[in-house]
């Protein structure tokens, strides 16, 4: 027995196993994902009790077994239910192969059999088992964050090391005087950069510059000198900086690094300010560099593959999913194809990992749930490798987000509880938690953020009932937004225009113009592919008064956010969207159907209050700290 | 006729049932619970080639046509993607007056009738193959019919002798020197029998086998050979007007490229030695090899198609003889108060694409859905709602790059390029469709997922200022190089 209570959506895998089971006389077949074997040992728990103490074995399969179905069938004695898994994940081919050639035997003694499979190997399982596995009833997926690199222990590792190159260049500090000591406290302001702490950093920096003055545009610092300022949000001293590299670039003769980081600074400062045209116009020109130059390609694509990857995180955030994908396979591409010792070098690795970043918040936004946690899980361990603390724990803290959602509460806290233990321990290394980026500040002035103060305002003078200066808002965030490059407007922005529009003209009684600006964002974002946003839209569109639309419509778009919610196994949305359902079950008489979609509300209810004391599966402790 | 009248009683007295074949299709599986075979096997409709829509002939007819019309001996290898009903179809033909009045039929499952017998899985090859079939032929000797004829005429002395040369290049076993035919016969089928389970799973015991030249596949074809023959012989004693016919299923679970290469490759000629009519299964994939396009003309090659669902220019018009198949299959199993409305088993056929196992899967889904909502009938809103949770396991089998740029190339040009993609089929994550020229598509309830990220393709080179016509040919070249990478 085991005393690990299942969160509500593996209790919903149960039922529907055990319903199948109950309900068929011809055994059954599931395929179960899901590496944990404590939410393994707690599924068959389930079961025996949904069973009626029918006996569920468990059998895991040696690599070396070379008669499988007498394995499972000397298990399947009486009525017995198979609860199979493999020693090795992905399990070895020639064992599947043994399993495949014995599904007749199975279906004909009626086995009942879960085969259990981690999320990684599903696919293996599904290669190597064809034809068993078009013999299945169902997939159902009890995956947990044991399904998933969770090892962040790296990023402990990667703080180490750079606390003790701090030290070293600390212990230099303490003697060295004139251009050596310009050159510890250059070292310094890179390692505390890379810590986070860029004030600390920026005072290195300074200190440097007034014992050594003639190595302030040193390209070998160049690029710390300038991030630091971005991460520090100071505009000003930032331009004035690359300009003055500008001059140091113009004067030289060849084409040396300074035009590399200049180039490259210049990029990200267009992207940090949210000028997008200017930032791919810069993009461009290193793509015709990389072309023109063939033998300074590596200079070239060292530079395009980190541009690409931070300008796909603009892209993300702007719901531009397409675009996003293009750069992150660009940024791949190029760095894949670096020579000599560029493969190996941190920063190259970085770019992969911070690339699966992002496609994790873009599966994110897709609702694409276990494709998120895949990518972010991933990106989290490289990152953590690499010495990327924040962006580490970045990708952890999205996917402890995303277990919460599902209502997988104990995995959320497994893995918040990890970020937090790290965290902790770095900043005990590294003497204090890293200063907050402040590089927003760069695109204050943006349409973007114009566009974004607009809704806020007049989504609180909506609240307060200020209708004429909600209207105001939102015409100030409608002409912001359409000032905004064409190219790179925001989907997001869009839809909360839209959204406001909508609630604007409720509260001005003009029902009928309610339901126009909401329909066509909810179109434009499924075309997107932004279901998560699209949710909201949708919601909204179901809650419209009757005057402002159709029983049907309202129908439509319930329905339509309960497909996203159940689709991506959001619970909060699920019980919105079946309340929905159930009003309008009741409206037209369906009570039984009303009544069906209230109980699994009441499921939710009871599985969120109850989701605070989850624990997360025994076996999916984070790796120990060295 | 028993029918399921609740949305409960379709998922688990019918439609789960039959999704696993639980139908007892074969000898072996009968008095299994779940429906019948006559009460569920519906003819599938008339195909139609080209632009005159003249009638194909259906699969299983011409089949029995070929065995009942030709004179020859014919080796006939059957396949078709998974789930397109071979089973079924073989059932069908083995059943058919026709057939059952012309000849004595030998059922053999490739895959064994128990754990002891059948082909090793991953490792099977032709002599494997070859020795799988003796052993199974020389059993057949063991029905009291055929046991009496052949004490009462004996067999051809030439027969006899090949098997005596045979048997003495065999290692002495204990067994008490053979008499005559039928010892003969016995004692092969023991040899054979034990070998079979012997090698099925020792590694070594097979590795050595293949170093002997006394089950090289020129010897076991003589042995196969003669058994056949006698076989034949005794049966035509018995019946005159009766053949002898073999019917091998389940060999298309040799799957792995080795497999398929020794024993339907390089071992069709050998094959086709076989004195008698034989029909085969072989792997899906191996028909779109170029190498088996030119194996033996006399070979006969059929593939069972999935149902003609709809049309190249109308993907979401279901075709009405598709239809009457598919509403006969629901309303053999179900009564018609169950749905909605007919609409639903239209859309239940579009999304499995015309693959009958794939549309009992998505109505199972369906219906599941239904009674989860305590919905009294499946609607088709419900069937819509269904496909979202059925599409989580195909998308969570394709979050790779490699094999989402595979999908995006099948979705936009229709074909299946190389050989990395005919895995594809094998998992239904792409569909073949057919009659006239086979085209491919990804599975419909994938199509959605698969369009979304082609049209952000498409508008991520647009932006980047590619002319429009040229978009789709970057793509494609993009796709195939990424496809052309591990997953």
């Amino acid at each position: 027995m085991t005393d690990h209570p299942l969160p509500l959506p593996h209790r919903r895998g149960v039922r529907e196993i055990a319903q199948a089971i109950i309900g068929s006389s011809a055994g059954a077949l599931f395929v179960c994902v899901g590496r944990s074997t404590a939410v393994r040992a707690a599924v068959e728990d389930a079961l025996r009790g949904s069973l009626g103490g029918r006996p569920v074995v468990a059998v895991t399969l040696a690599d070396d077994d070379d008669v499988p179905w007498t394995t499972i069938l000397e298990a399947a004695q009486g009525d017995v239910v198979v609860s199979l898994s493999f020693a090795t994940e992905p399990p070895p081919p020639a064992l599947l192969a043994r399993v495949n050639v014995g599904r007749e035997v199975g279906t004909a003694r009626r086995v009942s059999l879960l085969v259990w499979i981690g999320l990684g190997s599903l696919r293996d399982l599904q290669r190597g088992i064809a034809d068993v596995w078009a013999y299945r009833d169902t997939t159902v997926f009890f995956a947990s964050c044991s399904d998933f690199e969770v090892d962040a222990a790296s990023v402990v590792e990667a703080t180490l090391m750079l606390t003790s190159r701090l030290a070293e260049a600390d212990a230099v500090l303490s003697w060295a005087t004139g251009h050596q000591r310009a050159t510890a406290l250059r070292e310094r302001a890179l390692f505390l950069g890379e810590m986070g702490r860029h004030e600390d950093a920026l005072l290195a920096l300074n200190e440097a510059e007034a014992v050594a003055p003639g190595d302030r545009l040193n390209p070998a610092y160049a690029l710390t000198h300038a991030q630091v300022l971005r991460h520090l949000g100071d505009g000003p001293q930032l331009g004035a900086y690359l300009d003055e590299l500008q001059a140091v670039a113009e004067r030289s003769a060849d084409y040396d690094i300074i035009h590399n980081v200049l180039r490259d600074q210049r990029l990200d400062d267009a992207r940090a300010a949210r000028r997008w045209e200017a930032a791919f116009h810069l993009l461009d020109a290193q793509r015709v560099a990389f072309s023109r130059y063939p033998w300074a390609s590596n200079w070239f694509a060292a530079g395009i593959g980190p541009a690409c990857v931070n300008l796909a995180e603009g892209m993300v955030s702007l719901g531009q999913l397409g675009a996003a994908e293009d750069l992150l396979r660009e940024a791949e591409e190029r760095i894949g194809g670096l020579r000599g010792t560029f493969p190996q070098k941190t920063w190259t690795r970085m770019v992969a990992a911070v690339a699966a970043l992002h496609r994790g918040v873009a599966a994110r936004a897709r609702t694409a749930t276990h494709e998120a946690l895949a990518e972010l899980h991933g990106s989290a361990h490289r990152l953590g490798e690499v010495g990327a603390l924040d962006k580490a724990l970045e990708s952890m803290t999205i996917a402890a987000e995303i277990y919460a959602e599902i209502g997988l509460c104990g995995d959320a806290r497994q893995v918040q509880g990890g970020i937090d233990a790290r965290r902790r321990e770095i900043e005990t290394l590294t003497g204090g938690p890293p200063t907050p980026s402040r590089e927003d500040v760069l695109a204050e002035s943006s349409p973007h953020r114009r566009t974004e103060r607009a809704l806020v305002l007049g989504a609180i003078a909506l609240d307060e009932g200020r209708s004429n200066d909600a209207a105001q808002h939102l015409a100030d965030a409608t002409r912001s937004h359409e000032e905004d490059e064409p190219r790179f407007r925001s989907h997001y922005l869009a839809a909360r225009v839209a959204r406001l529009q909508s609630r604007l003209a409720l509260h001005r009684s003009r029902p009928t113009e309610a339901l126009p600006p909401l329909a066509q964002s909810a179109a434009t974002l499924e075309e997107a592919g932004l279901h998560r946003e699209r949710l909201n839209t949708l919601f909204e569109i179901a809650r419209l008064p009757p005057e402002a639309a159709s029983l049907e419509a309202r129908v439509r778009a319930a329905r339509g956010a309960w497909r996203i919610a159940r689709g991506g196994g959001l619970l909060v949305p699920e019980r919105d969207a079946l309340a929905l359902r159930a009003q309008f079950a009741r409206e037209v008489g369906a009570l039984d159907e009303a009544a069906a979609h209230e109980a699994v509300i009441a499921e939710i209810d009871e599985a969120l209050a109850a989701g605070r004391s989850d624990p997360a599966p025994a076996d999916a402790t984070l790796a120990p700290s060295p | 006729m028993d029918w399921a009248t609740t949305v409960s009683d379709v998922i688990y007295k019918y439609l789960r049932p039959l999704i696993r074949q639980h139908v007892g299709a074969w000898s072996e599986t009968a008095g299994v619970a779940g429906p019948d075979f006559q009460q569920v096997y519906v003819e599938p409709p008339q195909e139609r080639i080209g632009s005159q829509m003249k009638p194909r002939v259906p699969t299983v007819e011409r089949l029995v046509d070929h065995l009942t019309m030709d004179r020859n001996d014919t080796l006939i290898l059957l396949t078709g993607q998974k789930g397109s009903g071979k089973t079924f179809a073989l059932r069908r033909m083995y059943d058919d007056p026709a057939i059952k009045a012309r000849f004595h039929r030998v059922f053999i499952r490739a895959t064994g009738e128990d754990l002891k017998t059948g082909l090793p899985a991953g490792d099977a090859d032709l002599r494997l193959l070859l020795l799988l079939l003796c052993a199974e032929v020389s059993r057949e000797f063991n029905k009291p019919e055929l046991k009496a004829a052949l004490k009462q005429h004996g067999a051809r002395v030439q027969l006899e002798e090949t098997l005596k040369q045979w048997v003495a290049l065999l290692e002495p076993d204990g067994l008490p020197t053979p008499q005559n035919f039928s010892d003969y016969a016995a004692k092969i089928n023991v040899v054979a029998a034990e070998l079979s389970w012997k090698t099925r799973s020792d590694d070594q015991r097979r590795r050595s086998l293949r170093l002997d030249e006394t089950f090289a596949p020129s010897q076991l074809i003589r042995v196969l050979s003669a058994l056949v023959r006698a076989l034949r012989d005794t049966v035509e004693r018995i019946d005159p007007t009766r053949d002898l016919l073999l019917v091998v299923d389940d060999a298309d679970k040799y799957a792995s490229r080795e497999e398929a290469e020794s024993m339907f490759l390089q071992g069709t000629h050998t094959l086709r030695e076989v004195p008698c009519k034989m029909v085969l299964t072989f792997p899906y994939w191996l028909h779109f090899d170029p190498r088996y396009n030119n194996l033996a003309a006399d070979v006969t090659r059929e593939v069972l198609s999935n149902v003609k669902v709809v049309t190249r220019d109308a993907p979401d018009v279901p075709l009405e003889p598709a239809m009457a198949f598919f509403r006969e299959m629901f309303h053999r199993i179900a009564s018609p108060q169950v749905l909605e409305s007919d609409d639903v088993l239209k859309e239940a056929a579009l999304l499995a694409a015309g693959v009958p196992r794939e549309f009992l899967r998505v109505l199972a889904g369906a219906f599941g859905l239904a009674n989860e909502f305590k919905e009294p009938v499946l609607t088709l809103e419900t069937l819509r709602d269904a496909k979202i949770i059925l599409a989580r396991e195909p998308i969570a089998t394709s979050s790779t790059l490699a094999m989402r740029a595979r999908l995006k190339y099948v979705s936009v040009t229709r074909t299946i390029p190389t050989a990395r993609f005919w895995e594809l089929l094998d998992s239904l994550h792409v569909v073949e469709y057919v009659n006239d020229r086979p085209w491919y598509a990804v599975n419909p309830l994938l199509r959605d997922w698969v369009d979304e990220q082609v049209r952000e393709d498409r508008k991520a080179l647009s932006d980047r200022g590619v002319k429009s016509k040229d978009i789709d040919d970057q793509l494609k070249a993009r796709w195939l190089e990424v496809a052309a990478s591990d997953d």
